[in-house]
């Protein structure tokens, strides 16, 4: 079916994308149609509408109070006020020897970037793992390379750290440093990993010494991890 | 439909980045689509994870909402159905490569409806008692708990491929009842 795959999709293909039953393989292959082909979106949007009164059975639930408190940090909380220069692990990766006054102009012309104004490329991730409780939302601008996280759950270890890696295609896992104690947070992606930020990539989260790893690769267990995808 | 409108406003709004009016969407929407994506994940924190998710895509992608054909709820619940089948086909992928040809003859395309006003939802019933009981199950079953055909098929103790075939056939049957 390869000569088929970059054919239009048929209607019942459609119908099968918008029911969620096409198989995973042909899923990521039709949400890469999706994006150039408005006709076809528009074929999704009528088949939304057409199956959407089936959802009239599904019972509503209240989410818990956290959910949109979460929301709200992930979207705004960067852009209420700039995170001390320390949280900016990048910054503080990079250019450790700067002077002080030169983060806060740093920090300064982030606060001023941060606007969530242009949808245009966003990427999230949610990063979690089955034998750990450490939860990340990352949300990543690439107009300004910043990954924006919000641990939801977990702590490290006395002694011990959480470290952020991008693990992208078959490459060895990159550091994106050690994550500070507060909830929210941002990393500023050096330029050089800007590019290897992308729809499949994976955020990971390891359990490292205090200082992160001395090796600059993961030396002890994966806690958490999750892909990145495009909003 | 008043309900309709206020929603769509508010997305409006939210097109032009007013928080107030996020906050307002949440309260009205999100036991909604809370419950849409706990169906699917059957695990709350995952839901709790897809929920913020479908927001923050709310949020971004509501500037593409106006032009995009939908009704303001389908809209809404399609963005949270799409996070949670993302989620659970990745925690459990299609086992099987069922990339053979489907053996179907498909419906001729008609010209597309309007979007579907939610006075509708009991035609959406009505078409699928045209349908065999157990492939109108099928349908049901795939849309509101996020089945993959290997789910549907085990339910249905039919090999993987029919059961593809069938839900072909039962979508083109809908559509084409739904238009008549």
């Amino acid at each position: 079916m390869s000569a088929n795959e970059t054919a239009r999709p048929d209607d019942a293909t459609v119908a099968e994308y918008v029911l969620g039953t096409l198989p995973h393989a042909e899923r990521v292959a039709f949400e890469k149609l999706l994006r150039d082909d408005a006709a076809l979106r528009r074929d999704v949007a009528d088949w939304s509408n057409r199956l959407a009164p089936l959802a009239d059975e599904i019972e509503a639930i209240e989410p818990p109070a956290a959910v949109l408190a979460n929301i709200e940090a992930a979207l705004f909380e960067p852009a209420a006020g700039p995170a001390p220069f320390w949280q900016r692990l990048g910054v503080w990766r990079g250019l450790a020897v700067a002077s002080l006054a030169g983060m806060i102009v740093f920090a300064g012309l982030y606060a001023q970037t941060l606007q969530p104004d242009d949808p245009a490329t966003r990427l999230i991730a949610t990063v979690s793992g089955a034998q750990s409780d450490v939860r990340l939302a990352a949300l990543y601008e690439p107009e300004t390379r910043t990954l924006r996280l919000n641990r939801r759950a977990g702590t490290p270890e006395p002694d011990r750290a959480f470290e952020l890696w991008l693990i992208a295609g078959d490459a060895a896992p990159v550091s994106l440093g050690v994550l500070p104690q507060s909830a929210a947070f941002l990393v500023d992606v050096p330029e050089a990993l800007a590019g290897r930020i992308g729809d499949g990539a994976v955020l990971a989260v390891s359990d490292e010494p205090g200082g992160g790893s001395p090796t600059g690769q993961p030396t002890g267990a994966v806690l958490a991890t999750g892909e990145i995808t495009a909003l | 439909m008043s309900g309709t409108e206020h929603i769509e406003k508010l997305i409006a709004a939210i097109a032009l980045r007013d928080r107030k009016a996020l906050t307002h969407l949440y309260a009205l929407t999100s036991a909604k689509l809370f419950g849409v994506c706990l169906r699917v994940l059957k695990d709350r924190q995952d839901a709790e994870d897809a929920l913020q998710e479908a927001y923050i895509k709310i949020w971004n992608g509501a500037g593409r909402y106006g032009a995009g054909g939908y009704s303001p709820m389908s809209w809404l619940i399609a963005i949270a159905r799409n996070t949670a089948i993302d989620k659970v086909r990745a925690r459990r992928p299609d086992p099987v490569d069922i990339d053979e040809a489907v053996d179907l003859s498909d419906d001729a395309p008609g010209p597309e409806a309007t979007a579907i006003a939610a006075s509708e939802g009991r035609r959406i019933d009505l078409c699928l008692d045209e349908l065999d009981a157990r492939r109108a199950d099928a349908v049901r079953a795939a849309y509101v708990e996020g089945y993959s055909y290997q789910e549907l098929a085990d339910r249905h103790a039919v090999p993987l491929n029919t059961m593809r075939t069938w839900l072909r056939r039962s979508l083109a049957r809908l559509k084409e009842c739904l238009e008549r």
